[in-house]
């Protein structure tokens, strides 16, 4: 099948409704599915891929659609690198059709000659009434993972695996006329692509935030009375700072990073009237493979929990040899599903029964309820003992003093490795000393998980969506280690 | 019998899923005998 079928179905259900407003435009569904068509016709044969540098809002569901109706992949690139890097990964994916906003055009425009600026998306250039192709050949999507601990991997997602998340994970048309999504997400991100995808499969209309900033999306909510919203921590963290009444939201999702249980307990006491959501997902299970509801979220006893898988998809832990581990004991995560495609451009590691081995470290309870410890490369292994760097952050960010924390392991010559931390401190508060941290995790975690070298920094070296850079962190530390 | 745009069938013999992407009348059947429409998904939003 063909992701394109989501918006003809929309545009036939429903199609007066608006699907996305952003600050140039607003396109109900009948709309979109017009311009879908246009682009379709417009796109030159020999163009496999449509890349995509900086847009979002309606450019970003007009071009993702245009390039499923005419069979091609959709791949937005990280707009925020730097010039030659974003060309670099256009490259990779030529021959293909570019299209920018406009800051990042030209740039674009060298490596992919003939590339369309957002607004030329818009144009009434005839060629409608051509049916979508049913069957690509193609992947409907290629996106850069965001490789936190080595160079970006370009994964490849097909129509099946998005259309089985739709249709396992959302009910067709079931928005009410009232509601709206704010979607404030890079658009290169899957949970951006993901995000628009829900919203037309459930007929919601979707509000586009160009970047984010804390005003921009409380002012953003209430302009637009928006009752659904997906965050990444960082952007709750900083919302949560704000403290401002959002009357209108019913549902917080949130996902693409580890959120720290003290920002959501923060978070809830905030906005008791909101269902809060943990959607927990990769890039190659094309977004959410696991839910914690609101009900849980209110019960507390499992917010370090993300929740059970949802239909479709089955989560198991494994030891190192691919075997599968009791409930509590920790291991692999692995995820089996027709949403779950775990391919590469050039590269299929996926074993022969379907099961794709996540580089997640978990564990599963006895209810079958999921916790992610962290990145398998990211555990520090301090004289032979293997300890999370999750739980510590969470402790020094129990700390009033700590606004960001990444914790990772650093040389030793006696033990291996050291626990090492990296804090960022609230500008406001009275500076504790590295020695007063330490002594707070140890109070909480005892002298095992205790860092051995506590170092104050102005930011951390984060991903668009607020992922720790965690070996830019392990290089700075390393040095300040060897200079002390 | 009508179909809803967007509904999901079940054949009762087979397992079958059948998504409904263009309403009309008619019955969804599979192996002689209608299939049953799936209850609405109940998981909350999650993007």
């Amino acid at each position: 099948m063909n992701l394109a079928i989501a918006l003809a179905m929309a545009a036939d259900g429903h199609g007066d409704r608006t699907a996305v407003v952003d600050a140039e435009r607003s396109l109900s569904y009948h709309r979109l599915h017009e311009v879908a068509e246009t682009l379709a016709a417009r796109l030159p044969d020999d163009a496999d891929t449509v890349v995509a540098a900086g847009v979002h809002g309606t450019a970003l569901a007009a071009s993702l659609f245009g390039a499923a109706w005419a069979g091609r992949s959709f791949a937005p690139v990280n707009h925020r690198l730097p010039a030659d890097r974003v060309a670099s990964l256009a490259r990779r994916l030529a021959p293909a059709q570019g299209v920018a906003a406009p800051p990042y055009l030209a740039p674009l425009d060298r490596e992919l000659p003939g590339s369309w600026s957002a607004e030329d998306l818009f144009a009434d250039t005839g060629g409608r009434g051509a049916a979508f192709v049913e069957e690509p050949v193609r992947p409907a999507v290629v996106l850069y993972t965001s490789g936190t601990a080595a160079e970006p991997k370009a994964a490849v997602v097909d129509h099946d695996n998005l259309l089985a998340y739709l249709v396992n994970t959302v009910e067709y048309g079931a928005a009410g006329t009232d509601e709206a999504v704010l979607i404030a997400v890079p658009p290169f991100h899957i949970a951006g692509v993901a995000a628009v995808l829900s919203a037309v499969w459930a007929g919601r209309r979707i509000v586009a935030l160009d970047g984010f900033s804390p005003a921009s999306w409380i002012d953003a909510v209430r302009a637009e009375s928006v009752t659904h919203a997906f965050v990444v921590p960082t952007m709750l963290a900083r919302i949560v700072e704000v403290a401002a009444p959002l009357p209108s939201l019913r549902s917080l999702a949130y996902g693409g990073a580890r959120m720290p249980v003290p920002v959501l307990e923060q978070a809830l006491a905030l906005y008791p009237h909101v269902d809060f959501v943990n959607a927990y997902g990769l890039t190659e299970t094309s977004s959410t493979i696991a839910v914690l509801g609101p009900d849980e979220h209110r019960a507390g006893n499992r917010l370090a929990s993300v929740g059970r898988p949802v239909p479709g998809v089955e989560v198991e832990i494994v030891d190192d040899g691919h075997v599968p581990v009791p409930p509590g004991a920790t291991g692999r995560v692995r995820i089996r599903g027709a949403q779950v495609s775990g391919r590469y451009l050039g590269d299929d590691p996926r074993a022969p029964d379907g099961w794709l081995t996540t580089g997640d470290l978990g564990h599963l309870d006895a209810d079958g309820y999921l916790y992610i410890e962290g990145r398998s490369d990211d555990v520090v292994i301090r004289g032979g003992e293997n300890i999370a760097p999750a739980e510590i952050e969470d402790a020094l960010l129990r700390h009033p003093g700590v606004a960001q924390a990444a914790v990772v392991g650093v040389p030793h010559p006696e033990w291996g490795e050291q626990i090492a931390a990296a804090v960022v401190l609230h500008a406001d508060a009275d500076p504790p000393a590295p020695d007063d941290l330490r002594a707070h995790v140890r109070s909480l975690l005892g002298g095992l998980k205790c860092p051995d070298v506590v170092a104050v920094v102005d930011d951390l070296p984060l991903t668009a969506t607020g992922k720790v850079v965690r070996r830019e962190v392990r290089r700075l530390l390393s040095e300040r280690v060897d200079i002390g | 019998m009508s179909n809803d745009l967007g509904k999901r069938y079940t054949c009762q013999d087979c397992g079958a899923i059948y998504l409904v992407v263009k309403a009309g009348a008619g019955t969804v059947e599979c192996h002689g005998r209608p299939a049953l429409q799936q209850a609405a998904k109940q998981l909350p939003s999650s993007d």
